[in-house]
């Protein structure tokens, strides 16, 4: 280590005009190249150590529901076959152009999934959504029901934040109450579609109340 | 010589900075800190925060508005905010010089330009001297910031002096959006480079804070000439923010920051020692300053809202051979917004700002008195009514301003937008706004120009041409007629429309006094004084057009035109040869196109072209200025994301330029730059 030190030293004297030294960079504008830069990196750093645990009171709204599309993923037991194996991945699509962020999506596929990896795609259309084991449809969608008349029957988890998304048919409903994101579950939409929902799910979630059935929610 | 020079610096600096972020990072990623870890019962008591309620809201205002999301921000790459402005339909924005711009909204543009009122968070950056903002010193961290809404048109009711054209509001995200750490260092090799960190926490129970530097040199550019001008500049600069939520009914924030930077300039300036009676002054400038604000709002029920503001700012500049000066403001506001019933809304609010301005004159600029405070109270109401459904929204407020050098002014507008469908309006308004004098035009002499005596007179040398200016100049006043259209013309096709009429009077001119002789240094000159007066009017209309089509999942594609058309006459009584220098020079035509792209799940792309019309020839009387040609120009970026915390930016900017200048100033003479094609990298980590 002291050598190198030494070495430093011996290149930063400056030329006797007292213009310019190191590599010709004059005195000042390196003293702020460096010196700034170097307060902004202890500043950091010391912040850093100082807020070494992290539990989130508030966070952004899409990154609490992508946390909610992997906890439910974790919560439904599809029906056999819709997997290929025990371990092979598990596929969210997000209809649209989505709301939730390149880095979010890719912080989803960094996790496990009851040992699954996590494979999140973007759909262009109601047609993609058979591929699906989730399929997540934010307030951007462009046809609602067009995508619960396709994943009507079929093993594929439908979540979504419109208003009346469980009750015209979809299995999830996302809400906000006093800037908490809370869930609603349509327990007939879950069994038509073959999926079983555990109970602990179930007793975090308003439940939908069935009146006539799903049935206005097909029409385009 | 002078070139590679600056290149080794360039390497020199990225190496140091590139260091400086290896650094910083934190050894242990953070892994497994994140909201994906949560469980449900953890996430059942996170808050969500969520910026797009506001914008939301503005999309029902009955006004021209347009809004760059965070997400157009960081897409486009830009790194500063006069650069994130040329992303706005209907602005009007020219770079001067390295790190000088002209900026303003439906004409009137100019280094000093007037009319238009730029907020950062709620704080007026605004200097008393100009009556106008000093671009130079305005940054901050762009990943920061939330939103930048733009309000094309008045917005005196509300926000009172200046807001005559337009207003710009840039908003930061709260710290509960910034709890993590963010580190971007990279530039362009001629442009700007630098290095920025941010790193957020948590501070007692409910609170969060935020803290970030920001270091940003860049080298000189040429003119269009082909010279090394010697604008160069470096700027550092710190900040912070705390929020605290203490409960659902209040919340409090604390932001602040400090800045100092080193700019070079070049000026043509007047002289009489020289045969050609100019001279080009180079100096060493610096900017720097300070701001604190506090903010306080409290939601007593579902529908009402007060909101209690406080800030102080100060500005220290030297604009060395010219003028030195610093200000200090204080401005304290109150805003109290409820619903009278589930239709009827009423909004008002109360204001004070005082800001003292302390001068250090030369010969060529000075202030008289040198040093000056001026104060400023306002009020405000407005009131709102929605018909069942929304269907109809009417709103109509004024606010009352008096300030101690101009009187009172009184600034009404009355609003009307009518839903045609869910998702198309129509709206139309009438407006009146002010512009309050500056210092520049109440007390200030100011050394136009040397000329050359058109007829020889035996004995005198030359004219000297100076502007006085008049304690009685008074504000500056418009009436603006606007109406547009916006709505879904398909479901994937957003399209906006908005025409105006703004009718201007009382605007800023120079009265030629007599002329005299008088003896400076040994040798006669005759002395032409210019008084500042009110002898102006004129009108501006314009249309703005713009339009964002959803094409594919993967594809958003967008263009805008902006046509404006000015006219401008003496009023009755005013001799016609009036000097008109206060109106600007603006392109009658811009229009831009642009395309936001996913590539695939790494990679994502932005393009966008800008046409800007010729700027027209000022034709001040005193010297030629010349005008500005027309440009094509293009942008492109792509962003390449390596894993969910590592992204790397390319990009070029200005693409076919051809070393055009944007730009002719005339009031100060600062040389123009020739704008080059730049390439640029940048790496960005998110931890």
């Amino acid at each position: 280590m002291t050598p190198r030190i030494i070495r430093l030293r011996a290149r930063w004297v400056p030329p006797p005009s007292g213009r310019g030294g190191f590599l010709r960079v004059p005195a000042r504008s390196f003293a702020r190249a460096v010196i700034l830069p170097a307060v902004i990196l202890v500043g950091s750093l010391a912040s850093t150590l100082a807020c070494a645990e992290k539990t989130p009171g508030s966070a952004a709204e899409y990154e609490v529901k992508a946390a909610y599309l992997l906890n439910f993923a974790r919560f439904v037991e599809w029906p056999g076959g819709a997997f290929e194996s025990d371990v092979s991945e598990i596929r969210i699509g997000i209809m649209g152009p989505g709301p939730l962020d390149r880095q979010v999506e890719l912080g989803m596929e960094e996790r496990l999934v009851s040992g699954r990896p996590v494979r999140v795609m973007w759909l262009k259309g109601p047609e993609a959504v058979a591929s699906c084991h989730i399929v997540f449809v934010p307030h951007s969608a462009v046809n609602p029901e067009r995508i619960l008349a396709a994943t009507a029957g079929k093993p594929i988890l439908t979540v979504g934040e419109s208003d009346s998304f469980a009750v015209r048919g979809g299995v999830i409903q996302l809400y906000l109450d006093d800037q908490v994101v809370h869930f609603e579950i349509n327990r007939a939409a879950a069994e038509r579609n073959g999926l079983k929902i555990s109970s602990r799910l179930l007793s975090l979630a308003r439940l939908t109340k069935v009146t006539t059935g799903p049935a206005s929610a097909v029409a385009p | 010589m002078e070139r590679s020079r600056a290149a080794s610096r360039t390497l020199v600096t990225i190496a140091i900075m590139a260091a400086c972020v290896a650094l910083a990072l934190p050894a242990p990623a953070t892994a497994g800190s994140s909201v994906l870890d949560l469980s449900l019962e953890e996430l059942l008591q996170v808050k969500v925060t969520s910026p797009s309620k506001k914008a939301q809201r503005l999309e029902d205002v009955a006004a021209a508005v347009f809004v760059l999301t965070s997400e157009d921000l960081r897409r486009s790459g830009v790194t500063s905010i006069p650069d994130a402005l040329r992303m706005v339909p209907g602005l009007q924005v020219a770079r001067i010089d390295a790190s000088k711009w002209a900026i303003s909204c439906r004409g009137f543009n100019d280094r000093f330009a007037n009319k238009m009122l730029v907020l950062v968070d709620g704080r007026t950056a605004y200097t008393e001297l100009f009556a106008g903002v000093f671009w130079e010193a305005l940054d901050t961290l762009l990943e920061d910031v939330e939103r930048i809404e733009v309000i094309r048109g008045p917005g005196g009711s509300v926000w009172g002096a200046n807001a005559v054209n337009g207003v710009v509001n840039i908003i930061t995200k709260s710290a509960d959006q910034t709890q993590s750490g963010f580190a971007q260092t990279g530039g362009a090799f001629r442009d700007r480079r630098g290095i920025a960190l941010r790193q957020g926490g948590k501070a007692w129970e409910h609170g969060g804070y935020r803290f970030y530097g920001k270091y940003v040199q860049q080298d000189a550019l040429d003119s269009d000439q082909g010279d090394l001008l010697a604008d160069q500049w470096h700027n550092f600069r710190v900040g912070g923010r705390y929020d605290w939520a203490g409960s659902p009914q209040s919340d409090f924030s604390l932001v602040g920051e400090y800045y100092d930077g080193r700019f070079g300039s070049g000026t043509v300036v007047p002289t009489l020692t020289t045969s050609s009676y100019t001279d080009t002054l180079k100096s060493r400038d610096w900017s720097a300053g300070r701001s604190v604000k506090a903010r306080w709002t409290h939601r007593p029920s579902a529908t009402s809202e007060l909101a209690v503001q406080a800030y102080y700012t100060r500005l220290h500049q030297g604009y060395r051979g010219l003028l030195i000066h610093d200000a200090d403001d204080v401005d304290l506001e109150m805003t109290h917004s409820f619903a009278i019933s589930g239709r009827h809304s009423l909004m008002s609010g109360l204001g004070y700002r005082m800001a003292a301005v302390r001068t250090q004159g030369s010969y060529l600029v000075r202030f008289d008195p040198a040093n000056a405070t001026s104060s400023l109270f306002n009020g405000f109401t407005q009131y709102d009514f929605k018909t069942s459904q929304d269907r109809l929204h009417l709103l109509a407020g004024t606010k009352v301003e008096h300030k101690d050098t101009s009187g009172w002014d009184v600034q009404p507008t009355a609003r009307a937008l009518y839903r045609l469908r869910p998702h198309q309006a129509i709206w139309a308004s009438a407006s009146r706004a002010v512009r309050t004098p500056s210092r520049a035009e109440q007390s200030s002499v100011y050394l136009n120009a040397v000329e050359e005596l058109p007829l020889a007179v035996p004995g005198i040398s030359a004219m000297v041409v100076t502007t006085n200016s008049t304690p009685d100049f008074r504000s500056e006043d418009m009436v603006a007629f606007e109406a547009g259209y916006r709505g879904y013309l398909l479901s994937r096709l957003q399209f906006e429309v908005a025409a105006f009429e703004n009718l201007y009077d009382h605007l800023r001119s120079g009265r030629s006094g007599k002329a005299y002789p008088s003896g400076i240094d040994g040798a006669i000159y005759y002395i032409v004084p210019l008084t500042t007066r009110n002898d102006l009017k004129g009108r501006t209309r314009g249309v703005e057009l713009s339009g964002v089509l959803q094409a594919t999942s993967w594809c958003r594609v967008g263009a805008s035109y902006t046509h404006l058309y000015a006219k401008f006459e003496p009023r009755k009584g005013a001799p016609a040869d009036i000097s008109t220098a206060g109106i600007g020079t603006d392109p009658c035509h811009q229009a831009s196109a642009h395309a936001y792209l996913d590539l695939g799940r790494w990679l994502q792309a932005y393009a966008a072209l800008r046409y800007v019309g010729t700027l027209p020839d000022p034709k001040i009387l005193l010297y030629p200025v010349g005008g500005v040609p027309s440009y094509l120009v293009g942008d492109m970026t792509a962003e390449w994301t390596w894993s969910s915390r590592v992204t790397t930016v390319l990009g070029v900017r200005d693409i076919g330029s051809g070393n055009h200048r944007e730009f002719a100033p005339w009031y100060i003479r600062s040389i123009p730059a020739a704008v080059p094609t730049s390439v640029y990298c940048y790496l960005n980590l998110r931890y």
